[in-house]
């Protein structure tokens, strides 16, 4: 049990916050209510977990929200001007993974810290996707597109499925293969890497990439709920992702990662919202909640760090 | 090292002074041309709402042979203050603005008594200032046309169900929230309870979730009214993807009138809308502006607080045709 | 050789006030209106209340961390202050902007420092605590400085010119002042970026880290109390809602100026110019009447242009060649990323 504590700290708030709701509202145990849980913090844990490598590394992507609008207007547009659904939403992918490798080549050619690189491109990608819609809702009425949320394989939705997937690969990517190791020893020491002969350009490329092709996923699943997209979906949503990310225990500062602490802090984030809805309470309460939130999620771990400390160990650096 | 500081001075000095030897120039065009030039300073373009008002904004205007001068505030209070004042200081004749911060209009209209420009408030709100006039949509009263045809179309579908909810705007928009205080007040009174009030903080994305985590506590909700269109659509999404209808099993109503929302209307796909017809808002603004230059006295609905308003329509099924 | 590292370090402090001078150089032919006085104090004016906090943020990204939360802290300094000024006037509205400031830097500095909390989500999650509090103190709608108050000596702060000088700008220009004395001339500034380029080595040379961390988070939130100043004078109105992003705004002022997010190297004539730059291209987008949609994109291609001279600047410095900086050799020299 505590073996179990001790790779997944989640756990334990987690349980607590679903036995608080379970006994103060009558309908969060209920099987729709769990459904709807698990598949908004699914929405959030796939691109969740492509930011778990970019975190793992040392770095950010702060273009991801951007990434969501452009993919869902290119999307919805494809849709509107007669493509078969499948191919407007491969054609999304493409386009985020575009983007991605815009931001992979100006952070590792260019040398452009990714904190600007990535906020440079959420700024100008926002302007394209609000170029590109015209500032008009690109509406559809796709079944194609809505199977993406709407779709129960063996039952079970969609949103769900797509999760579990990504999990049980990014897990497999991060823990079980060349690229999970050079991933992370890029976040532990870059320098080192690269003297060590790993190819950290095209490592790093790759997880651009990797965050770019998941941001057009989030935008085609937020489209498929929608059925619409347009230049202001996904705004703020960088935090959302790196949220659940930092919250699930993959150091800022890299070189650590928890793909199971991701999924949790999705699960986690989302039963909150969850359950302050439930609630019904006010929104500027919900805002003091997750900032709450946050913080005790960290400081705990901080203690617990601190105590199991015997020697000067440097605290880790905020974001770098 | 103190060199440094001194120079980035210098620059900074050279800035102004460059200013100020240009200082005669400006502000001539206030009356020397006789061209009447109008300033519009619009809330965000981004927002096919404002859009649409910037259009009839402007067609106005150019219909009296006016010049016109646009600015977008883009959703942030700082950039709203400093473009409308810049507009003032370009010597703009009239100023007409749809502020993103009502309660940020004092500066401006300080700046443009000091000028002698009128000021014309389009829509959301005047914040206590003390503007020539302002045109607003009845916003308590479009949100009772949403709790009477709620009322209605629920009868019409056979419920019984008393309970109903209502999605708000994010926080800070308190005049969007006249909207579900109107709806709230109307709909009790006709024996209804709003048994959720939460916020989707005006975006389509969280309205989807607000809506989906509403069905699950109340699935017996027979209603559900949103403060604007974006977040009603994706409320009748969530409706539609638990497997109900949004017309037949819970009456869901948006406000605005946007494109969205019509769409969605004439595809079932969504109860009924508030229209606001932003572009007549517009016209109406140009044209109280040309008579607050010709010094005329307006005429206002409600005087006191000089609001000239502007009719709401509720569009349902019935009539959406007849909007263009 | 030696050329190319004076001309780097040249760079670091002036590259972007030359870029800013070559800005205003053109600046006259694309917006002929540009240098008239009105224009020019409206430019100096809006910008000040940016400049200010990223005069203390530069403080905190030099020690190799940065504040999250200063757009709560904006709003919650402003609605404060409005609360104060209609309880006790000018003195009390003052007063009341600083504290806030100084009370919102000690909390952060508190939760990083006795919670060992990362300043990245110590900072974001006191971002979400102010700006719900800012909301809880305007429930009955947005804070504003009344319109019949228009003469007090407090509103009067953001609209006034000393001598055609914004006051704002004034201010801006003495914190700056302040700001670059304190880096330079004192053990404090040393210290500050003595720990941001080797946490390790400052501590076993007798910094300490959770002073040092005490310092900077108290900065920011005090440069945040006197922004607010000329913030909220200028716009007279709060909730919690107030310039939503402003963080990454602010940050990316100080990035652009040439201050490292790696810690240890700072620039405040380089921040400076980076709110001056940024201010100037906004007039000159809005007054040309680009669509916003464009403005966006210029602005952020601007972002990239100015960094990657940086980048390649940073490169070319290294023992390497063109060749290999432009294949993304890979050179020892640490990169300029992370």
């Amino acid at each position: 049990m505590t073996a179990v504590l001790r790779r997944a700290p989640l756990l334990l708030p987690l349980l607590g916050t679903v036995v608080v709701l379970a006994v103060a509202t009558d309908s969060f145990l209920t099987g729709a209510n769990i459904e709807n849980v698990l598949v908004a913090a699914a929405i959030v844990a796939v691109p969740g977990l492509a930011m778990t490598f970019c975190l793992a590394m040392g770095e950010f992507d702060l273009s991801i929200g951007s990434t969501v609008s452009l993919a869902g207007v290119v999307c919805c547009s494809a849709i509107i001007a007669g493509q078969p659904a499948p191919v407007a939403m491969g054609i999304a992918l493409l386009v985020g993974a575009a983007i991605g490798l815009a931001n992979g080549l100006v952070i590792t050619k260019l040398g452009v810290t990714p904190f600007i690189a990535t906020l440079a491109t959420l700024v100008i990608v926002r302007g394209l996707s609000l170029a590109y819609s015209g500032g008009h809702d690109q509406i559809v009425s796709s079944a194609a597109l809505k199977y993406l949320v709407g779709g129960r394989p063996l039952g079970v939705p969609m949103p769900i499925v797509l999760a579990v997937v990504a999990t049980a690969a990014g897990w497999w990517a991060m823990n079980r293969t060349r690229f999970g190791r050079w991933v992370c020893a890029i976040g532990s020491n870059r320098e080192a890497a690269r003297v060590s002969g790993l190819p950290v350009d095209r490592v790093r490329i790759a997880v651009y990439v990797l965050v770019g092709v998941a941001g057009a996923g989030w935008g085609l699943l937020i489209s498929s709920q929608l059925q619409k997209g347009n230049g202001q979906l996904g705004m703020g949503f960088e935090l959302d992702a790196i949220t659940v990310v930092v919250i699930g225990g993959t150091a800022l500062l890299g070189g650590r990662a928890s793909i199971v602490g991701t999924v949790l802090g999705a699960v986690l984030i989302e039963t909150i919202r969850n359950g302050l809805n439930l609630l019904n309470t006010p929104p500027a309460y919900q805002r003091i909640s997750v900032g709450l939130l946050l913080i005790a999620a960290l400081a705990i771990r901080g203690i617990r760090r601190a105590e199991a400390r015997t020697l000067p160990v440097p605290v880790p650096e905020a974001a770098r | 090292m103190k060199s440094r500081i001194l120079v980035s001075l210098a620059v900074a000095g050279a800035l102004v002074t460059a200013g100020c030897s240009d200082s005669n120039a400006p502000s001539d065009n206030q009356n020397g041309s006789d061209k009447v030039v109008v300033g519009f300073s619009v809330y965000d373009m981004q927002y096919e709402f404002f859009q649409k008002m910037e259009k009839g904004t402007r067609e106005a205007a150019t219909a009296k042979g006016w010049e016109f001068k646009l600015h977008d505030e883009k959703s942030d209070e700082n950039e709203m203050v400093t473009g409308a004042q810049a507009l003032i200081d370009s010597g703009v004749d009239v100023l007409i603005i749809s502020p993103f911060k009502p309660s940020a209009l004092g500066p401006i209209i300080a700046k443009a008594k000091a000028k002698g420009v009128p000021v014309i408030v389009d829509d959301i709100g005047g914040g206590g200032a003390p503007y020539d006039a302002i045109v607003i949509s009845d916003n308590a009263g479009g949100g009772k046309l949403a709790a009477e045809f709620m009322a209605k179309q629920i009868a019409a579908n056979g419920k019984t169900g008393k309970n109903v909810a209502s999605i708000t705007c994010e926080p800070s928009a308190v005049y969007a929230a006249r909207r579900n205080a109107g709806f709230k007040a109307e709909i009790e009174k006709l024996g209804f309870k709003v048994v959720a009030e939460l916020s989707g903080n005006s975006k389509a994305e969280e309205g989807y979730k607000v809506m989906k985590d509403i069905l699950a506590k109340n699935p017996d909700v027979t209603g559900v009214f949103s403060c604007n269109d974006p977040m009603g659509v994706a409320a009748a999404n969530a409706v539609k993807d638990a497997g109900k209808d949004p017309v037949k099993d819970i009456v869901t109503v948006g406000f605005n009138a946007d494109p969205e929302a019509i769409t969605a209307i004439k595809a079932n796909g969504l109860a009924a809308t508030v229209a606001q017809d932003p572009a007549a808002m517009g016209a109406l603004t140009v044209k109280l502006a040309d008579q607050a230059l010709a010094k005329t006295a307006l005429t206002f609905d409600n005087a006191a607080e000089r609001e000239v308003y502007n009719p709401v329509q509720l569009i349902s099924k019935e009539n959406v045709d007849t909007v263009k | 050789m030696k050329s190319s590292t004076s001309l780097g370090s040249l760079w670091d402090t002036w590259g972007i006030t030359a870029i800013l001078v070559l800005l205003l150089a053109v600046a006259p032919v694309l917006t002929p209106d540009f240098f008239s006085l009105d224009n020019a104090q409206s430019v100096l004016r809006e910008s000040a209340y940016l400049g200010i906090v990223a005069a203390g943020m530069t403080f905190a990204v030099a020690s190799g961390a940065f504040d999250l939360s200063v757009g709560g802290q904006l709003a919650l300094c402003s609605v404060v202050s409005l609360i104060g000024f209609a309880a006790g006037g000018t003195v009390l509205a003052i007063v009341a902007a600083l504290a806030t400031g100084l009370a919102c830097g000690l909390l952060n500095a508190s939760l990083i420092t006795r919670l060992s909390v990362p300043p990245f989500v110590a900072t974001l999650g006191t971002l979400f605590v102010f700006r719900g509090l800012s909301y809880i103190l305007t429930q009955d709608g947005p804070k504003t400085l009344p319109y019949d108050q228009i003469g007090s000596p407090f509103v009067k702060i953001g609209g006034l010119n000393v001598a055609g000088v914004p006051v704002p700008f004034v201010i801006m220009v003495g914190v700056f002042a302040a700001a670059w004395l304190l880096l330079r001339r004192t053990a404090t500034g040393r210290r500050v970026l003595a720990y941001g380029s080797s946490p390790e080595a400052a501590r076993f040379c007798g910094i300490s880290a959770n002073r040092l961390r005490l310092f900077v988070f108290a900065l920011v939130g005090v440069s945040v109390g006197i922004a607010t100043l000329t913030y909220i004078t200028r716009v007279w109105t709060a909730d919690g809602s107030a310039q939503d992003g402003f963080e990454l705004k602010v940050i990316a002022a100080v990035v652009l100026g040439g201050t490292s997010l790696k810690g240890g190297k700072a620039t405040l004539i380089g921040t400076f110019s980076a709110v001056l730059l940024i201010s100037v291209l906004n007039d000159m987008l809005v007054s040309e009447g680009v669509p916003s949609a464009y403005q966006r994109i210029v602005l952020g291609g601007v972002l990239i242009v100015a960094l990657t001279i940086d980048g390649l600047r940073t490169r070319f410095a290294a023992p390497g060649s063109l060749r290999r900086a432009l294949s993304g050799g890979r050179t020892p020299q640490p990169g300029p990323a992370r």
